[in-house]
């Protein structure tokens, strides 16, 4: 964001790609901010609305960068927008989708301790501010379909016991769910996931159960379609294709008529199923409510000419005849009277044709039926065949030519009719049908199948065993072994071709026959088949129907290829483990016992209970997440939701690209001995921000996940995926997050004790060190330094209990400590195990930052260079450079690192990516423009009162039009109306033509927050010309409708009242102007070391003036010091670049050894003083100022420093590693300069160095850079001489970042390092009787060393420590002792600061506007820091914030002039007294006296206040006693008319009665 | 006085309590109806006399939050 806001406020052009739907990144999850304890999302919310509303920034959410082609300054950026499912530009953010969405998940952004819909937004505060769904895909049971059932979906409603709505979203693609409950081959379930797990989902069976609760109220007929076209369309055959096509040609709006032959409609379904598996009634209400589109069905109609048709007028023909001929084999005695086919016989039996009577059941041509029964074939059709004759009385035998393991109806078919008393005969091949006595059928003549299959031409082969021929007797056989079309009505001239198997010849992508205008579906073209078919098929013809009748393309475009969502194994265990879904097999269906089955016809299956359904459903796994139930897309009133949104592919163009892709914090479930997912009450530090977030899952109560107790003993364990064996670095900022963390505990609830345990305290920047102190000592919170040996819980109780070894117990020392043998010989404490135990209610992992797979592809996409783990290396002086060329990095992608370096580092990006494109600034921004303002000076009030319902966030809890009919009476409101959305494009544009049309000058909306949608509101105002000051929002949403969602008339009441104090002010409102400041394109830049060098150049480089100043005689600062070891480039070359830079641009004005004397202006135009070192002065102009005046070492007397030449500082240190002199002792040191050389030195190596560290100022700050550069140089002294001892004394080792590599490997060198705590710093002692500790040397009075006589020669150095892990002290005898002295603030920096009126911090360091999110500026407008100045920091870190600081001076500069003006202070100063008041209180420092002005009395000298530097608090204002100053826009009547308002008698007592009555009306 | 209505004003910073309002509606937090928010650019911009104002137009209670 801040890397967008730099480039964007600079003139260019700036695509913003976020791969969540919503920007923000972790910082928007986190609670407080270290170390200034305000609410992180206060802090990020309004960068949020700046970033999503700026012009001249894109913003790509749902979207990520597939690849970058093309060099700098031109590259072509491919983008993939993944698909959201609701438009966000249509999204007005109310929410109805996500109140009746029915799939629960655990909610990410509260690290899954919340739940969260599919269809959600990030977090309440988002931006853009708009919904979106979270789909994986297809789920498999909808891929596995033909109709593609939306099967997760309505589960999903039945889980929430939604049955209507469960129909509904059935109803999308299937016109026959109570048909297809029943029948259905169920494909779904063959493709069900949880099938892995153990059974699949029974979904045919909760298919059934919605339609038997829906159907068990009466029907209510549905609404015809709207007639939309003139083309008539006929389909023939009413069975459940052409009833499809028919529908959904209806709900297109073709006026349809359906032919039937039949006397009855549904085909088949009707007269092919039996009843007892389909009862009538179903059919019957569903072909029903197909009919009730509209739809014209001819029965007993048979269709005998196609051409007739056409003739009458039909445009398009479906041929939907099903197969309803059923089929005789060829055998002798096929046509003997009792031998029957399937299809009449089913047909007959379902018309009730078939006559019972003196025990002897009739066919409808009056011959006996039965009683023995003999069926041929061994389908399913067969055994419906075999089932139904059962009930008609008969006994009943089937034979077949297949095997029984091989026939093919389903088995449960087979076992179904075996069950109810049917003699199965498998592998029977027939000979002829035997002619009884009387003439007709007595029984068929098989023989025994010894060999079935099918050769290679897929062509049955039956053997038969020779002499196994038989007679299985019955009274009448039924033939049932196939059915085909009935096609006899299209003669062979038609034009209609036809298939050898008797089907019609169609296109199967089109279902379009040979003849234009005919097409042709179902049974009729595929043969047998099952009804889903027939209903995909019937879809498919409707849409071809429908693409022809528009003339179009016949071939269906191509569907975009979803992913479908098959588990494997493991991960459908994870969904299980993950979901509610709990674990076990498939609910039973219950049965009609086999006894109550056989003289009826009644339905089998009987159907789930709400219980038996809610337990079956609740089996499902959400495979895709989103079901597609699409109750959002009925529910969303903006028509914004589009389920078959598909990811698309853009390019852009831009010159630069900046990566700041971000963390994703370390999976410690990785890290199975931390009891991460095992153990509920163990937490991630990012769960317990939210946990401590007053807007998280528990509303800000610290309580354990477990059961909800408070959590009063909590323990942090740090450095979890950072400093071990997979991770060779140190996160940064987990130390800090938890100390907040632990800070934040113990406020929330003062009982609360914490303990963290960690290794090294890293409390390494600005104002840190003093957090943790406070942290200590105020808030009690207990450090531990050691690493734990194991943690597991209680299972009775959920505690958990940490076992380590306390520091002052360890038997073999810290693992991070190494102790020399000499040390280890001294402890006399071996072999204990002082293990000790810990009891938590809560245990926090301080989670450490890693780069995802994601931000890794990206790098290997971009080739760009990265590390082991991902991170994107760059060089010490170009930091933010990545390996490609105007490819940049910043951020954590860097190396982890907190939120203010994250923001520095984004400027420096932005300040490298704007100075390459500084050519072609302002090309391709754009402006809004407006048309004239109208000057409504003069008029009378004309109030117009815009009331939204918000979808149902306002109008479904107070009644809105009553509302709006309550603002029409209002005093000065002449119009007043509601809007469904009254921010959606069109009602913005509305707001502009009322304006314009009923002539308005003051315009009031009651809707939501200001905070978002007011300069929305006002850009309708300027759109028609008024100024957009005359604008007031009335919060009925956030204030109103959200917060008295209990109480209906209560809120109308209320916002009735909101809306008559909003309507009281607009009346007060005047117009507000704005005036333009030119801004001077130049810079002040003051210091000349790196920090200052580099902010010179990259502003030179950007196009501005820059005014370099330097104290000195030469530029530099402390690079100058500085030897090659401090890695990477030489920095001496680097020093010499940039002065070569300076010298050779023109631009830039080199003022040496000048200083700053005054400066006068204000923002973007400040004329300046520099005074020379003859005292001559020199007078400049610029907009903006950066201070660079860095920072110097501290060079104070403790631990003997100046009393010996052997006593060294770092940067002294510094410079001997650079030369190989070595001082000697009894030498002396030439302090005049700043080389600090020695002036005794020795050629020899040292052979025993140590390195002091935190020394002087560095107890009360972290001198930040001390602990690397002692690593760096101990390093380089292992390097010089291996055999060197050298030993690092420290309090907290902290090497953060990639610092801890150094750390590493100074330890793998056989450097020493000896812990000392800050209660017993190390004596230092040279010669024999000088002691020369610290000024607070305390702890125990040391005896004097035994080793001291031990060849040590007289005068040596020597350190005595305790060592707090063995509790005993060490003795040393160095040849060099090193002190890291920290640096410290020039002494000019309080000179400098009264100049420019900037404040500084405690430590006498520049202070930065915001410590997070401002920590370049000043809080004066146009002054900006970098480098040392601001607080100490390393090469790298000063050139990173120096080049951000040109970036935000450049944000200013750029800027041809700067608006001053709008709701700002402003003097009287005829009644001012010139009090100071307004200036000292004014916590901007905004007021000033000016002698040249006349006050009150005609005294010279009165305030003034500068317009564009005003920020409009009005704390002037109300402080003021002569009420001298007045604040525009909130003037005194202007917020006391509020109150008025809200006492004010309404108009007319009837209406307000009126709006709460209306309330209570909409209510019933 | 149980039916006592109260009627009580909050003048809420813009910056913050505004903010903090407002999340309060998101997050559904229910309070009274009597609670009405008068917006200010920051707490520092309430006087005095807007509060005997307030008290003399008739409001039982005031919150200045920022």
């Amino acid at each position: 964001m801040q890397a967008s806001l730099d480039l964007a406020d600079q003139g260019f052009r700036v695509h913003l790609v976020e791969a969540k739907s919503a920007i923000g990144g972790h910082m928007a999850q986190l609670d407080k901010t270290f170390p200034t304890n305000d609410c992180a999302m206060c802090t990020i919310s309004p960068r949020l609305v700046e970033t999503g509303r700026h012009l001249n920034i894109d913003l790509h959410v749902d979207s990520e960068v597939v690849g970058v082609d093309g060099q700098a300054g031109n590259f072509t950026v491919t983008l993939r927008h993944k698909a959201r499912y609701i438009d966000p530009l249509k999204c007005v953010g109310c929410g109805d989708c996500a109140d009746v969405c029915p799939v629960v998940i655990p909610d990410p952004f509260n690290e899954g301790l919340a739940p969260r819909r599919a269809a959600h937004k990030l977090y309440p505060q988002a931006v853009p501010n708009a919904y979106a769904i979270e789909k994986l895909g297809i789920s498999p049971c909808r891929d596995a379909c033909p109709a593609g059932q939306r099967a997760q979906g309505y589960i999903a409603l039945i889980r929430e016991g939604r049955y209507a709505d469960a129909l509904r979203v059935i109803k999308e693609d299937n016109p026959f769910p109570g048909i297809c409950g029943r029948i259905c081959n169920h494909r779904c379930e063959d493709a069900c996931n949880r099938a892995l797990i153990d059974e699949p989902v029974n979904i045919r069976a909760l298919k059934r159960f919605v339609t038997d609760r829906v159907y068990a109220e009466p029907r209510t007929p549905l609404a015809p379609a709207e007639p939309r076209h003139e083309a008539r369309v006929a389909i023939i055959g009413a069975g459940p294709c052409g009833l499809t096509t028919a529908q959904d040609l209806a709900r297109l709006g073709y006026p349809v008529t359906v032919f039937e032959a039949l006397p009855v409609a549904g085909g088949m379904l009707r007269v092919g199923v039996p009843e007892y598996r389909l009862p009538a009634e179903i059919i019957e209400r569903e072909v029903a409510d197909i009919l009730d589109l509209g739809i014209e069905l001819r029965l007993n109609t048979r269709v005998d000419d196609l051409d007739g048709l056409f003739e009458q007028g039909y445009q398009a023909v479906l041929v939907a005849v099903g197969a309803h001929e059923g089929v005789r084999l060829p055998l002798p005695g096929a046509n003997l009277p009792g031998v029957l086919v399937n299809t009449h016989f089913l047909r007959d039996v379902r018309l009730a044709l078939y006559q019972r009577s003196d025990g002897q059941v009739r066919t409808p041509d009056g011959q006996p039926f039965g009683p023995r029964v003999l069926v041929l074939g061994g389908g399913n059709v067969a055994i419906d065949v075999a089932r139904s004759a059962v009930r008609l009385g008969a006994h009943v035998e089937l034979a077949c030519v297949e095997p029984r393991d091989r026939m093919p109806c389903h088995p449960w078919e087979a076992e179904a009719a075996e069950a109810e008393g049917v003699v199965l005969h498998p592998g029977r091949s027939f000979a002829r049908i035997v002619e009884g006595a009387d003439g007709r059928a007595a029984g068929v003549e098989c023989s025994r199948v010894t060999e079935f299959s099918f050769d290679s031409e897929g062509r049955l082969v039956v053997e038969t065993e020779p002499g196994s021929g038989h007679v299985i007797e019955a009274d009448t056989v039924i033939f049932s072994v196939g059915q085909r079309a009935g096609l006899a009505f299209i003669p062979e001239d038609a034009g209609v071709g036809i298939t050898r198997q008797r089907t019609i010849a169609i296109n199967p992508n089109t279902m379009a026959a040979t003849r234009p205008g005919v097409f042709a579906a179902g049974d009729s073209v595929s043969g047998t088949a099952f009804v889903i078919e027939a209903v995909a098929s019937g879809h498919q013809a409707a849409e071809s129907i429908h693409r022809y009748l528009q003339s179009e393309a016949l071939e269906p475009p191509a569907k975009p290829d979803l992913p479908v969502v098959k588990f494997n194994r493991v991960q459908a265990a994870e969904r299980l483990a993950s979901s509610k879904a709990r674990p076990g097999g498939r609910v039973a269906m219950p049965e009609l016992a086999v006894a109550s089955r056989r003289d009826n016809f009644d339905e089998v299956e009987r159907g789930y209970t709400d219980e038996l359904a809610q337990a079956e459903a609740a089996r499902c796994l959400s495979c895709a997440i989103c079901s597609e139930c699409l109750s959002c897309q009925y529910a969303c009133k903006a028509d914004a939701v589009n389920h078959n949104d598909v990811e698309r592919l853009e390019t852009v163009q831009v010159g630069a690209v900046i990566l700041a892709p971000g963390y994703q914090i370390y999976n410690a479930e990785l890290s199975q001995e931390y009891g991460l997912g095992r153990y509920p009450n163990v937490v991630t530090s990012l769960q317990f921000e939210r946990l401590l977030s007053a807007s998280g899952p528990t509303s800000g109560k610290v309580v354990r996940p477990s059961d909800g107790k408070p959590a009063r003993r909590i323990a942090f364990l740090q450095c979890v995926g950072s400093r071990d064996a997979s991770h060779d670095y140190c996160s940064a900022v987990c130390c800090m997050y938890a100390t907040k963390e632990a800070v934040m505990a113990r406020e929330h609830d003062p009982e609360t004790q914490v303990q963290v345990f960690l290794m090294d305290m890293r409390a390494f920047s600005k104002g840190y060190q003093a957090y943790y102190q406070r942290a200590r000592k105020q808030y009690g919170i207990q450090y531990t330094r050691c690493r734990i040996s194991g943690l597991h819980e209680e299972p009775e109780t959920g505690n958990l209990v940490v076992r380590y070894v306390p520091e002052g117990a360890q038997a073999t020392g810290d693992w991070r400590l190494e102790i020399d043998d000499r040390a280890q010989a001294q402890s006399p404490i071996s072999n204990l195990s002082p293990l000790t135990s810990e009891t938590f209610d809560l245990v926090v992992l301080s989670v450490g930052m890693e780069m995802s797979e994601s931000v890794q592809d990206l790098g290997r996409r971009l080739g760009i260079e990265l590390d082991e783990y991902g991170f994107c290396h760059t060089s010490l002086f170009q930091p933010v450079e990545s390996s490609r060329p105007g490819i940049f990095a910043a951020g954590p992608f860097r190396e982890p690192k907190d939120i203010p370096e994250s923001v520095v580092e984004a400027s420096a990006a932005a300040a490298r990516a704007a100075g390459m494109l500084a050519c072609v600034r302002g090309s391709l921004t754009r402006v809004a423009e407006y048309p004239p303002e109208r000057d409504v000076a003069g008029e009378e009030p004309r109030v117009g009162v815009f009331v939204c319902h918000c979808g149902s966030n306002i109008g479904g809890f107070l009644d809105v039009p009553g509302t709006a009919e309550y603002a029409r009476r209002l005093p000065g409101v002449v119009h007043a109306e509601h809007n469904l959305y009254t921010c959606s494009q069109d009602s913005i544009s509305h707001i502009t033509q009322q304006v314009k049309d009923l002539g308005l000058n003051r315009v009031v909306v009651a809707s939501c927050t200001p905070r978002t949608h007011a300069p929305l509101f006002q850009d309708s105002l300027r759109a028609a010309g008024l100024n957009p000051a005359l604008f007031e929002m009335a919060n009925i949403r956030n204030q109103c409708s959200w917060v008295h969602s209990h109480d209906r008339a209560a809120a109308t009441e209320k916002a009735c009242a909101l809306v008559r104090m909003a309507a009281g002010r607009a009346r007060t409102l005047e117009p507000l102007h704005a005036t333009e400041v030119p801004v001077v394109p130049a810079a002040l830049v003051l210091g000349g070391g790196p920090a200052g060098m580099t902010a010179a150049v990259e502003l030179a480089r950007g196009g501005f003036v820059v005014h370099l100043v330097e104290r000195e005689a030469e530029l530099g600062g402390n690079l100058r010091f500085l030897s090659a070891s401090a890695g990477g480039a030489d920095p001496r070359a680097v020093l010499d670049d940039l002065a070569r830079q300076i010298g050779a641009s023109p631009r830039i004005h080199l003022h040496l050894r000048h200083s700053l004397t005054h400066t006068a202006g204000f923002v973007g135009n400040f004329t300046s003083t520099l005074t020379g070192p003859d005292g001559e002065t020199i007078e400049v102009r610029h907009g903006a100022a950066v201070v660079a005046t860095g920072a110097e070492e501290y060079r104070g007397p403790e631990y003997g420093y100046g009393t010996d030449p052997r006593i060294l500082t770092g940067l002294e240190m510094e410079a001997l590693l650079g030369s190989g002199q070595w001082p000697v002792a009894g030498g002396q040191q030439d302090r005049s300069t700043t080389g600090h050389r020695p002036l005794a030195t020795g050629n020899s190596s040292p052979r025993e160095v140590a390195f002091l560290l935190c020394v002087g100022p560095a107890e009360r700050y972290c001198g930040r850079i001390c602990c690397s550069t002692a690593l760096r140089q101990a390093l380089a002294l292992k390097r010089a001489n291996p055999a060197a001892r050298i030993t690092v004394l420290y309090r907290d080792l902290r090497a953060y970042g990639f610092g801890e590599r150094l750390y590493t490997e100074a330890r793998q060198a056989g450097v020493l390092f000896v812990r000392y705590e800050p209660e017993a710093p190390p004596l230092v002692e040279a010669g024999p009787s000088t002691s020369l500790g610290a000024s607070s040397v305390e702890g125990p009075a040391l005896s004097r060393s035994p080793e001291r006589s031990e060849g040590e020669g007289e005068g040596a150095l020597t350190i005595r420590v305790k060592e707090p892990a063995f509790g005993e002290t060490l003795t040393l005898h160095p040849d060099l002792l090193v002190l890291s002295t920290p640096m410290v603030p020039r002494p000019d920096a309080r000179q400098v600061a009264s100049t420019l009126k900037v404040s500084l911090d405690a430590d006498g360091f520049f202070l930065e506007a915001h410590i997070k999110l401002r920590p370049v500026d000043f809080a004066t407008e146009g002054f900006f820091l970098a480098g040392a100045a601001h607080y100490p920091k390393t090469i790298e870190e000063t050139i990173v914030q120096a080049q951000a600081a040109a970036a935000r001076a450049a944000r200013l500069l750029s800027r041809p002039s700067l608006t001053a003006g709008g709701a700002i202070a402003q003097v009287d100063a005829e009644k001012c007294v010139g009090c100071l008041t307004c200036v000292r209180i004014c916590p901007f420092d905004v007021p000033q006296i000016q002698p040249a002005t006349v006050g009150v009395g005609g005294v010279a000298g009165a305030a003034f206040i500068e317009p564009s530097v005003c920020r409009g608090c009005g704390v002037c204002v109300a402080e003021c006693p002569a009420k001298a100053i007045t604040l525009a826009h909130y003037g005194d009547d202007q917020i006391l008319v509020k109150l008025e308002s809200l006492f004010a008698v309404p108009p007319s007592p009837s209406v307000a009665a009126g709006c709460v009555t209306d309330a209570e009306a909409g209510h019933a | 006085m149980p039916d006592f209505e109260p009627t009580i004003v909050a003048f809420c910073c813009t910056h913050c309590a505004y903010n903090a309002a407002d999340l309060a509606g998101s997050l559904r937090v229910q309070y009274p109806p009597a609670v009405k928010v008068v917006e200010v650019p920051c707490t520092g911009r309430v006087e005095i006399h807007h509060l005997l104002r307030a008290f003399e137009e008739g409001v039982d209670g005031l919150l200045v939050a920022g």
